[in-house]
């Protein structure tokens, strides 16, 4: 059954939005392993070392005096209006901004501006109480005021972030420290929301003055320093000895360079220019023989193929569970992780990562690579001749289209690419146009983001609308439960019959590599790689 | 002069209208996919045609190109619809960044493309094979294998010069002429060795001409005969070429822009096409047929007065 619901989008699947725009710069995004904790673990609030950290080495700073820190990026932060700000270069943003939380080791939310929090029973209150000694760079302080102009401003005002709002009805300041968000239904996306733009704190009289998309005032532990900045090309960040958290970082002075191409970026490194920056798979054994130490993080985004006309509205054939079953069964998992990632990365069938709780490993070879099996099921369907569909040939993603037209060839299924601009990929996508799409998705660390933007019947990335009489009910349900053990169990039952329905065909877990020269450490998970916080000082 | 400058100037802005006016309506069939963009995929009809209306752009085009028009002729080309930054304060920053790389290129290439072309005319033999094979072997590299081979060498393995990146000149002087050595080396070769061809032709042709031979036969020096007569006579076309070759080099400087990390104009247009920021790619588009008119506009002068036969006006 196919609907054609557009009234609205639920908070976890403008989430999902959100992290397909930071793919192409960082390929991925924050998440939460499965859980959204109705409190923090420590209600204490103070935190002195930085909560972020890969799980061997977990980063511990020195508070400062280890000099200047050179980052290489690949996209620019454009503007530093709230409503615009996030997905691309949140590195930026957030050492500008607090956010109300962080995302911790384990990717569950930790206290950050918000010290506390508290759920109400059923889930449709939220009361958070802010740290005493949150200030502004002219030193007034940050209050509750601040926090619900900015949260006001970000759920009215369209734009990326509007949409991780869809179920709040209001905000109310309870005193100056402390306020409360109140829901129409329980969202257990809002707190990882929180810990990315739409958590970023403004200040109440300058959310709306002209310059705020270029001249930010936050309460971030950096500043912008406007006097070395060279908008478009370098971006230098102060350290702000008097913020709440400034013993987390190491570095006196970030300065973050744009190099749009990652050549000129491991050139960079490589003369010495720059301490750090993501290394393309070609370029690791030339790093490394040159005596950088890489990092690599696993699953900081999944390659999928996506089958969004699953009731077979445009093309009949993906509406028979076989036809998409047999696309599993042809597509060669192991030989794709080669062919496009030289062998960085680790094939999968599944939406999400093998580290979530919804993860089923009993399921793991289900579609291993059987062109004999995938013909089987072909022909049970009736297509053994195959069939034609016009896919879209997005540009950072076009290097996968001969592989994905060989492997289909072998089914018959003859594929018509479809040239999209980069300024219309979103749309163009999500449009409904295309039965199916090879794509790279950010967040497979959080399933929530993963089953709500893809199988809720109004979800971002089910452009098709696409609904089950079994799925759909259960997707609601894992949304709406907030024990974070029920909800797992539930989550396994979504990703159960995702699998064995074949919604979708996922095909490898990508692996980002990051190289960085001795003398720091990179602390890179697949929570979260782009915080200055993850980079300290070597010893 | 000032008749042909006049009539010149007016046929440049009518080129300016007509390329503007299409390129602004191209741009428009796009409006709502750049709402859209800006607005996140789950952005609603509604929301889009609101914000639509709120820019303004949801009034007939031709109002929207006849406002852009008239704001660009107060000096205000808009603010980039992404960033909110002024177009117009943005663009001179960026130019003077490719300006930096490819005028020191343009100019290193006549030189060394004059001398080469016209010793290659004069002596022939060995030289004259040396000249082709530095056209030949000039045109056919491309720029990025250059930029590469030079990076590896002079960059990573010697350190002596930056791999990336640019200095302003006012600030450093020292560190802006080391930041533009790779890049201006790179896009030279191709300049210089697509210029030294047409010297060369050029003065070969001349140097066959009769008057040439009369004034050997008067005792006039060789060199002046080379320089002062000659040289002059040929250089109508290696100015032309000259001029071609600026807006080449400045069109083309994405490419080293890339490579080089750059925040040159080149990288300016190319993240504003892919984004979809049409207030920037209008401003660009502003610049690139202003470069163009006045370049060719200085060609047809200089040819004037190298050769007063060549006037046209």
């Amino acid at each position: 059954m196919r609907t054609h619901l557009r009234k609205g989008r639920t908070a976890a699947a403008a989430v999902a939005a959100t992290a397909m725009l930071t793919l192409a710069a960082c390929g991925g995004d924050n998440g939460n392993g499965g859980d959204a904790d109705p409190t923090p673990d420590d209600t204490n609030g103070a935190i002195e070392t930085p909560v972020t950290g890969n799980g061997d080495t977990p980063a511990t700073s020195t508070g400062g005096g280890g000099g200047v820190l050179n980052l290489a990026m690949n996209q620019d932060p454009g503007s530093f209006n709230i409503v615009d700000s996030g997905g691309n270069a949140l590195i930026i943003t957030a050492a500008i901004y607090d956010t109300l939380v962080m995302n911790g080791p384990d990717a569950h939310p930790v206290p950050a501006a918000a010290e506390s929090w508290e759920f109400s029973a059923d889930g449709l209150a939220l009361t958070m109480t802010l740290r005493d000694d949150l200030s502004w760079t002219d030193g007034v302080q940050v209050t509750t005021t601040d926090v619900v102009a900015t949260l006001e401003m970000l759920s009215s005002t369209p734009g990326i972030n509007q949409g991780h709002f869809t179920s709040v009805t209001g905000f109310e300041a309870i005193d100056e420290l402390t306020f409360q968000v109140n829901f129409s239904e329980p969202d257990v996306t809002f707190l990882w929301a929180l810990a990315n733009a739409p958590g970023v704190i403004g200040r109440a009289d300058m959310l709306d003055a002209p310059n705020a998309g270029t001249n930010p005032m936050g309460s971030g532990p950096f500043i912008l320093n406007e006097g070395e900045t060279i908008p478009g090309a370098m971006w230098v960040l102060d350290r702000r000895p008097d913020h709440w958290n400034a013993a987390a970082f190491d570095f006196d002075q970030v300065r973050i360079h744009m190099m749009p191409d990652p050549t000129a970026a491991v050139n960079a490194l490589r003369s010495g220019q720059i301490d750090w920056t993501s290394v393309p798979a070609a370029d690791v054994a030339s790093v490394t023989e040159a005596g950088f130490e890489i990092t690599q993080v696993l699953g900081t985004a999944q390659t999928v193929l996506r089958i969004f006309d699953r009731d077979g509205d445009l093309i009949p054939a993906l509406g028979d569970v076989r036809v998409r079953q047999a696309i599993n069964y042809a597509l060669d998992r192991e030989g794709f992780v080669m062919a496009m990632t030289g062998g960085l990365g680790t094939p999968t069938n599944q939406m999400i990562l093998p580290s979530t709780d919804v993860y089923l490993p009993e399921l793991a070879n289900m579609y291993a690579f059987d062109l004999d099996r995938a013909h089987e099921l072909m022909a049970e369907a009736g297509f053994a001749d195959g069939f034609e569909v016009t896919m879209p040939s997005i540009p950072w993603f076009a290097h996968t289209d001969p592989l994905i037209t060989s492997a289909l060839g072998e089914l018959g299924i003859r594929i018509n690419w479809e040239a999209i601009p980069p300024a219309e990929v979103g749309t163009a996508v999500m449009s409904g146009r295309f039965p199916m799409a090879i794509f790279v998705e950010g967040d497979p660390t959080l399933p929530t983001h993963v089953f709500s933007g893809n199988y809720s019947p109004d979800g971002v990335f089910n452009p098709f609308g696409s609904t089950d009489p079994v799925l759909t009910p259960l997707v609601e349900q894992f949304m709406a439960t907030l024990d974070t053990a029920a909800r797992a169990e539930v989550g396994r039952e979504v990703n159960r019959f995702v699998i064995e329905n074949a919604w979708d065909a996922p095909i490898l877990i990508n692996m980002q590599m990051f190289a960085n020269r001795e003398g720091i450490v990179y602390h890179g998970t697949p929570v979260e790689q782009l915080r200055i916080e993850l980079f300290t000082v070597a010893g | 002069m000032l008749l042909y400058l006049g009539r010149r100037m007016i046929a440049g802005l009518v080129l300016f209208i007509v390329s503007s006016l299409i390129t602004f309506l191209l741009l428009s069939m796009s409006f709502d996919n750049i709402i859209a963009t800006r607005l996140g995929p789950g952005a609603t009809p509604e929301q889009i045609a609101d914000m639509a209306a709120r820019l303004g752009m949801d009034r007939p085009v031709l109002i929207q190109y006849l406002d852009w028009l008239g704001g660009l002729f107060r000096g205000d080309m808009g603010t980039s619809f992404f960033t909110g930054a002024d177009v117009m304060s943005q663009l001179p920053q960026r130019i003077s960044v490719t300006l930096s790389v490819v005028l020191p290129a343009l100019t290193l290439s006549a030189i060394v493309a004059v001398l080469l072309g016209v010793w290659a005319a004069s002596r022939g033999g060995w030289v004259d094979k040396v000249c082709q094979g530095f056209s030949l072997i000039g045109n056919l590299i491309p720029n990025l294998l250059v930029a590469i081979g030079l990076v590896m060498l002079f960059a990573i393995e010697l350190g002596w010069l930056p791999a990336t990146g640019f200095v302003p000149m006012e600030q450093d002087f020292g560190g802006w002429l080391r930041s533009i050595t790779i890049p201006v080396i790179t896009i030279f070769i191709g300049g210089a060795a697509n210029i030294a061809n047409q010297v060369r032709g050029t003065m070969i042709d001349e140097l066959r001409k009769d008057y040439i031979r009369t004034l050997r036969t008067r005792g006039v020096s060789p060199r002046a005969i080379l320089l002062k007569h000659a040289l002059r006579n040929a250089a109508g076309p290696a100015v032309t070429v000259l001029g071609l070759t600026f807006i080449t080099m400045f069109g083309g400087a994405l490419i080293i822009e890339q490579v080089f990390a750059l925040h040159g104009f080149g990288t300016f247009a190319f993240t504003a096409a892919t984004s979809g920021d049409y207030t920037v790619m209008l401003g660009v588009m502003s610049v690139g047929i202003g470069l163009t008119v006045g370049m060719n506009l200085l060609v047809d002068i200089v040819n004037g007065w190298l050769n007063p036969k060549a006037r046209v006006y």
